[in-house]
């Protein structure tokens, strides 16, 4: 379980008196934010969006709609002038239809009272548009009017300064002297796909289908969407009602018009009252929707959010009786949406709804709820802060004598007959007594298991050093052990700084073995080993135990002696060697090192001839020899039986041969006394690599040096050769080629390859049989045989070729590649020959093929007569042939001829090489063809590579064919190329 | 303890969160408690479509960072607007309180200057700040040696000409007469008595000719031509004003306005002449750069007939052999002298408008030039014009008008008590002779008078010594006062 971690008093007192202050703020904040005046705050800020909404509507409405109502219904002058023109002119309505001139006249009669009602009306245009024609020439669907717009809407100016033209005959203009805008046209342009034509076509339809009584004109008043006049003029909308006369007849409508602008200036009046910042949106809602098309705004914050947004949507909030919305980037916003007075119920337009929204962002809204409620928090945070510090203060106040009480009991501890001052606080001295009467108790526990412990004749000593105390904890049985005299008591108290001194004096050198400090003692009674344990976990407190372990140390060093060093010759082993001269690379104190590799020479022999014991004290006498290295700081080991290593440092190479030529000398001077009286002197040979010149990593300095004693060992013996780069990369597959040619020749495995030999027929007369061993490190047959030859393989070569090469013909014949009469030329080494017992195991396994055999004598090998006769004699008995081998180079010369009278002759590649070319290769081959002739020998050329060469000798009368012309040599026997055949058969066909 | 800062740090943190800091602007402008201020113009039509949208963008950015929210009105022509501020100067019942701002000519900004009610404007501008204005524009606001800036120069315009191309073509082809003539007074006096006879020529009906050229701002051809005849009518000399009304000189302005507006070779009919080029009655016009929203783009005739016209523009015209000279003219802003606060917000919202971007979109929408060196600049006029069309009307309006403004002698008459009124006798004065003796002739004719006959009566030395005569009078009463 988990120790509870111990807690100030102050700690203690303060948490509580904490918790309850929490508890008194939460609940002030609780009765404020909860308790009913935080919402009554934030219904109250919400109310007040919805109150400025109501009067902006109501502002906006009496701006505009409601004194348009007003205008319009005192707008009899108008449906009264036409009336007037009409009676006047003796017209009668239905004449507005198609009469130009008449409606001239009707406008130039509405004009004066129309340009009044626009002053009055606070609108920025006004207009009529009359069913009929609007000039002469004038398309039809061009109707007449006119449309004036006031850039002083409100304004009262006595000329017409203010007022623009937009739609009108331009008699008119001239007539009341009204400028004409930049989009003035004469008439109105009635298109069907024309949207700007709805606000007067509109209300027009709909007074028209609905036959509507002249009182009725105010309940087909249309307040249309925002659109305008001419594609490039401002946006504006208006509010028409049709025009219907006495009769009931529609003739026009007229109307007010307010731009854009100004609705939005109305709009934007007064609304920088408020602690929260609003914006006005004019839409049209679809009723019973809850989306908006806006139509004007106002506010920059409108333009900030939901500039361009072709719709808005939105949520009502039931509970607090707002609505609320999104704009697109995320701001949440609260929405008090009015709808405007502006159809009357059951109206034909009804379906569209105006409404206003008083739009404001939720933070901002609230900011002044959320303002209180941060001083709320603020005012319970403020008085948490003091009561921290009052709280604080008491408890460093009552605190204090118990501190002063724990540093006064610091001071005393550890010393005998513990008394401690009274503070005067009860419970206080209460324990003061509790904890002298303990340690009391303490004392005497202590003292009891010392004197147990030393009884029990465990000998460990113990300290205990405090780094802030001036005195230092040790026992008897340290003095005791450390010789530094002797105590009365089982334990005692010295100064710090008598402790530092005994120290010093006792630990003149501590080494550290793993992870134990050991400090060897001189004592009379021999050396002695102690050991410290010295336990810092404590901090502040370092805790000394110490033992002695004379014996365990004593017992380890012996093992370490014997995993390190040559019992025999007592220098290091090889692994210690490794270890050492890997150490001494790594530093590289000198310019350059030598690693020498000695051998023994005359081991074996001494072994052999006088015994192993005389053949250990030949080893011991050499290893005495090589101390005198070590001596001198190299580093010496015995490798393997008879072979030695020498690793040494010097400032430049000749030093380091200087000392091997003092070395070589000084053994000379030393010899093996055998038993009967001779003297058998040493004689070592060495190779010597150079670091780092030669290597830098100990493995291939060793192989090199390992390389350059091998190479005087094949050689001379005897004397200390230098690692050579050149020769070992010319060599070095001797080195690890023998690895390879040893396991090719114990496990038997190497494969043969058939060239075919051909007759002038194009015939197959036989195959050579050609090694082809599969090395890593050497290129060709010829390596290996050279390398068989310096390993003194060579016999067991012979043994391989005619062994795996006649398994190899067996194979190919169970293939069925290979027929029964062709002959097997097979290349025998002419140093050696196959043994007796191996003769005969060829002879039982291979019985039946041994009649095709023809005996290659090679080329290349000093011939000897024994094994020349005995392999001629093999080839009798088998009922086979002899072939002499590259007749024309090499040792294979004309004496061949003479001694061993072979059945065939196989010419070199030399001699047939451009033959056809040269006159004295053709005499020479006509000369051995006599002799071939005259002896019944036949005559095979070998390396033919063209067929001039094949034709030539063809003429001249040669028997067998090989060469690569013909075929090259194969893996697996296949027939020859039936063009080569033809070609042949056509050579021979001529001769 | 190791937290002693803690306690001090936190009560400043109080303090702070429970007071707020606010960033205090030198004239006492507050984002908070925003000042409004309102100008009253005289811009109509796409001029003040072009300048709600650019007091739009000001109230909804700068203005509300710095706390200043403008509201611009209309107030009709500029001579009703002069009559308005009028008023509110005097208190007249019913009369608006005064703007902060207005637009005005330099002449009525002179008269309430002597009032003593229009603010220096040079206390809120650096001298690098006024530096950036064409130097003519500003001077035009110093009254006196002090250095006093009284009106502030937004947009400036000057006169044009310009041509019913459609039209002209037809004429052209039917007399062989070319532009050329259209460089001067009397060249378009003489093209104009062409045009008359021309198409009197195409109808059966006699003297039905139809009138060739008309021009609004009268005054400016009295007095610049005057000027270019070697008169300034007005000559402000220390303090004083000098009338230099030629009679020679007078006579010539009469023979190239009077004499072919009687014989019907010139005409005026509707408001303005661009109205007229517009419902085809007039094929020519002279009128300000800033008309070029009304710029005409097709013709509609009285019964209807609709057809599509190319416009085209040249430089004013001058009298033959004299130096080319042109008016400068378009208002000032001037603002009314009131607390700091508010004269400094007032120039704020101007320096904006006057920004080189500013000015120049209100400049290429509305016809007038901008007021700031760097706006002549090339390099800076090319992705405005690229905007509106390299070849569109506005783009060639501005570039002819710059090209006036560099290559003419560009005058403004310097502003002098009465000099307003004196104004208005030139602005009518031989206008109001020409088409009341017009009408005169017209009735006649209607009696049977044949038109030769009739105009001979009015083409007379004594009528144009009694215009002389009236008007010398008019104008003398008016600087003798």
């Amino acid at each position: 379980m988990k120790n509870k971690r111990s807690e100030s008093i102050r700690t203690q007192l303060l948490g509580p008196l904490l918790i309850l202050l929490v508890l008194q703020a939460a609940v002030i904040a609780g009765l404020v934010l909860f308790g009913g005046v935080s919402i009554k705050l934030k219904n109250n800020e919400i109310h007040i969006l919805s109150e400025n909404t109501e009067s902006t509507k109501l502002g906006l409405e009496k701006e505009t709609l409601h004194h348009w109502v007003v205008m319009f219904n005192n707008s009899e002058f108008i449906t009264a002038g036409i009336q007037q023109v009409l009676d006047s002119e003796g017209r009668k309505s239905k004449d507005i239809f198609t009469d130009y001139e008449l409606n001239r006249k009707i406008v130039d009669k509405v004009m004066e009272k129309s340009i009044e009602m626009l002053h009055l009306s606070h609108a920025t245009g006004v207009f009529m548009v009359l069913n009929g024609p609007a000039a002469m020439n004038s398309p039809v669907e061009v109707k007449a009017g006119f449309y004036m717009r006031n850039s002083n809407s409100g304004g009262y100016l006595k000329d017409n300064s203010s007022l623009l033209m937009e739609r009108g005959l331009p008699s008119i203009a001239e007539k009341y002297d009204i400028p004409l805008d930049s989009f003035w046209e004469l008439g109105f342009q009635e298109d069907e796909n024309n949207k700007a034509a709805c606000f007067y076509k509109k209300p027009y339809l709909m007074a028209v289908q609905n036959m509507a009584a002249q009182d009725d004109a105010m309940k087909f008043a249309y307040l249309s969407p925002p659109f305008r006049l001419s594609p490039k003029d401002m946006q504006v909308i208006t509010y028409s009602i049709p025009i219907i006369l006495n009769d009931g007849t529609v003739v026009g409508v007229c109307g007010l018009e307010i731009t854009l602008n100004q609705l939005e200036q109305i709009l934007g009046e007064d609304q920088t009252s408020g602690n929260f910042e609003e914006c006005w949106l004019l839409g049209i809602r679809d009723k019973k929707t809850k989306t908006i098309v806006p139509v004007a705004y106002s506010g920059y914050l409108y333009n900030q959010y939901f500039n361009e947004s072709q719709r808005i949507d939105y949520e009502d909030n039931e509970e607090e009786s707002i609505s609320e919305l999104t704009s697109s980037e995320g701001t949440k916003w609260y929405a008090s949406i009015k709808s405007l007075d502006v159809y009357g119920n059951n109206g034909p337009f009804e379906e569209e709804e105006w409404v206003l929204a008083g739009i404001a962002r939720q933070k901002d809204l609230l900011s002044f709820y959320n303002a209180i409620r941060r001083m709320l928090l603020g005012s319970m945070a403020v008085p948490l802060v003091f009561s921290l510090l009052g709280a604080f203060v008491i408890g460093k106040i009552v605190t204090e004598p118990i501190r002063r009480l724990i540093v006064e009991l610091r001071g005393k501890s550890g010393s005998r007959g513990l008394s401690l001052k009274r503070v005067y606080i009860r419970e206080i001295d209460e324990l003061t007594e509790t904890i002298e009467q303990l340690n009391q108790d303490v004392e005497r526990a202590s003292s009891k298991i010392s004197s147990i412990l030393e009884h029990a004749n465990i000998l460990i000593g113990v300290f205990e050093f405090e780094e802030e105390a001036d005195r230092v904890f040790c026992s008897r049985s340290l003095f005791h052990m450390l010789d530094w005299g002797s105590i009365e008591e089982p334990y005692c108290y010295i100064k710090t700084a008598k402790f530092k001194k005994y120290m010093e004096r006792t630990f003149t050198g501590i080494k550290i073995k793993g992870d134990r400090i050991l400090q060897c003692l001189e004592g009379p009674e021999g050396t002695r080993w102690v050991e410290f344990i010295l336990d810092g976990s404590k901090k502040g407190t370092i805790l000394g135990v110490c033992s002695d372990v004379t014996a365990d140390v004593e017992e380890k060093e012996k093992l370490e002696r014997e995993r390190n060093y040559d019992l025999l010759t007592e220098i290091y082993n090889r692994r210690a060697f490794r270890e050492q001269v890997a150490a001494a690379m790594k530093k590289q104190k000198k310019n350059v090192s030598a690693l020498i590799m000695w051998d023994l020479d005359n081991l074996k022999y001494i072994n052999d001839t006088y015994g192993h014991d005389e053949g250990d004290r030949y080893i011991v006498l050499f290893a005495n020899c090589l101390k005198i290295f070590s001596e001198k700081g190299g580093i010496v080991a015995r490798y393997s039986g008879d072979e030695f290593v020498t690793f040494m440092e010097a400032d430049e190479k000749e030093e380091v041969r200087e000392k091997i030529r003092e070395f070589m000398k000084h053994i000379q001077k030393f010899s093996l006394n055998t038993g009967g009286g001779y003297q058998f002197p040493i004689r070592v040979s060495g190779g010597l690599s150079w670091y780092p010149d030669d290597a830098a990593d100990f493995e291939t300095l060793f192989s090199y040096a390992d390389f350059a004693m091998y190479m005087v060992k094949h050689s001379v013996k005897g004397v200390v050769k230098e690692f050579d780069l050149n020769e070992y990369t010319h060599n070095s597959y001797m080195l690890a080629g023998s690895e390879e040619l040893n396991r090719m020749l114990d496990k038997k495995e190497v494969r043969f390859a058939f060239q075919p030999i051909a007759t002038r027929e194009g015939t197959i007369y036989g195959y050579e049989l050609l090694m082809r061993p599969k090395f890593a490190n050497m290129k060709g047959i010829s390596e290996v045989l050279n390398l068989a030859r310096a390993q003194a393989k060579l016999s067991q070569m012979e043994a391989l070729t005619w062994f795996s090469g006649l398994k190899a013909v067996m194979a190919e014949a169970m293939a069925g590649q290979l027929g029964t009469d062709e002959k097997l030329f097979i290349n025998s080494i002419a140093s050696v020959c196959l043994t007796e017992e191996e003769q005969m195991e060829l002879e039982e396994t291979y019985g039946e093929l041994l009649h095709r055999i023809v005996i290659e004598m090679t080329e290349g090998e000093p011939v000897s007569h024994d094994f020349m006769h005995r392999k001629i004699d093999m080839a009798r008995r088998w009922k086979g042939q002899v072939a002499v081998d590259d007749f024309g180079t090499g040792y294979n010369s004309e004496a061949i001829l003479l001694r061993m009278r072979p059945d065939i002759i196989k010419v070199d590649i030399n001699l047939v090489k451009r033959i056809n070319e040269d006159q004295n290769r053709q005499i020479i081959l006509r000369n051995l063809l006599d002799f071939a002739k005259q002896n019944n020998i036949t005559v095979l050329a070998e390396g033919v590579e063209t067929p001039e060469e094949l034709e030539f000798l063809m003429k001249c009368g040669v028997s067998l064919f090989q060469g690569y012309y013909i075929s090259r040599p194969q893996m697996e026997i296949r027939p020859l190329d039936p063009y080569i055949v033809r070609r042949m058969q056509e050579f021979s066909g001529k001769t | 303890m190791k937290k002693r800062w803690v306690l001090p740090v936190m009560a400043a943190v109080f303090i702070s969160l429970l007071t707020g800091c606010e960033k205090k602007d030198p004239y006492g402008l507050s984002e908070k408690d925003p000042v409004t201020i309102t100008i009253w113009h005289y811009y109509n039509g796409v001029q003040k479509e072009e300048f709600d949208r650019l007091v739009q963008e000001f109230n909804e950015n700068e203005g509300r960072e710095k706390g200043i929210i403008v509201k611009a009105f209309n107030k009709g022509s500029i001579d009703e607007l002069s009559n308005l501020i009028n008023e509110s100067i005097e208190k007249k019942i019913g009369s608006d309180p005064l703007p902060d701002v207005f637009s005005a000519y330099v002449d009525k900004v002179y008269e309430v200057d002597q009032m003593g009610l229009a603010a220096d404007l040079s206390s809120y501008l650096t001298s690098d700040e006024i530096g950036e204005y064409v130097d003519a524009y500003m001077e035009e606001g110093k009254f006196d040696s002090t250095g006093a800036i009284k009106v502030f120069p937004i947009a400036k315009s000057t006169e044009i000409l310009t041509v019913n191309k459609t039209d002209w073509d037809k004429f052209a082809e039917a007399t062989g007469e070319t532009e050329e003539a259209l460089s001067t007074w009397e060249g378009i006096t003489r093209v104009a008595e062409s045009y008359y006879k021309w198409t009197d020529s195409l109808t059966e009906e006699p003297d039905d000719g139809k009138a060739f050229f008309g021009r609004d701002a009268f005054a400016n051809y009295m007095i610049i031509g005057s000027l270019q005849l070697g008169h300034e009518i007005f000559k402000v000399k220390d303090g004083k004003t000098v009338l230099d009304f030629d009679e020679q000189t007078m006579r010539k302005l009469w023979d190239n306005y009077y004499v072919p507006y009687v014989n019907g070779y010139f005409g005026s009919y509707g408001k303005f002449r661009s109205d007229d080029v517009k419902t085809g009655q007039l094929v020519a016009f002279v009128g300000a750069t800033s008309g070029i929203a009304y710029f005409p783009t097709s013709v509609t005739l009285e019964d209807g007939t609709n057809y599509a016209i190319e416009s085209k523009l040249y430089p004013l015209p001058n009298f033959q052999g004299t130096v080319p000279c042109a008016v400068q003219q378009g208002a000032g802003m001037m603002v009314f002298k009131s607390e700091e606060k508010r004269e400094y917000a007032a120039t704020l919202f101007l320096k904006w408008f006057t920004c080189v971007g500013q000015n120049m979109k209100f400049a290429i929408g509305s016809g007038y030039l901008p007021v700031k060196k760097a706006a002549g600049n090339e390099e800076l006029l090319k992705p405005f014009l690229a905007e509106a069309g390299e070849d569109s009307g506005v783009s060639q309006n501005l570039l002819i008008g710059l090209n006036t403004a560099n290559q003419y002698r560009l005058y403004t008459s310097k502003p002098f008590e009465g000099g307003d009124r004196a104004r208005n006798v030139l602005n009518s004065a031989m206008v109001l002779k020409a088409k009341e003796d017009y009408e005169k002739i017209c009735s006649l004719m209607e009696q049977g008078v044949k038109r030769e006959s009739a105009v001979a009566e009015f083409v007379t030395e004594e009528n144009f010594d009694q215009w002389y005569r009236d008007t010398m009078e008019q104008l003398e009463a008016i600087i003798g006062e």
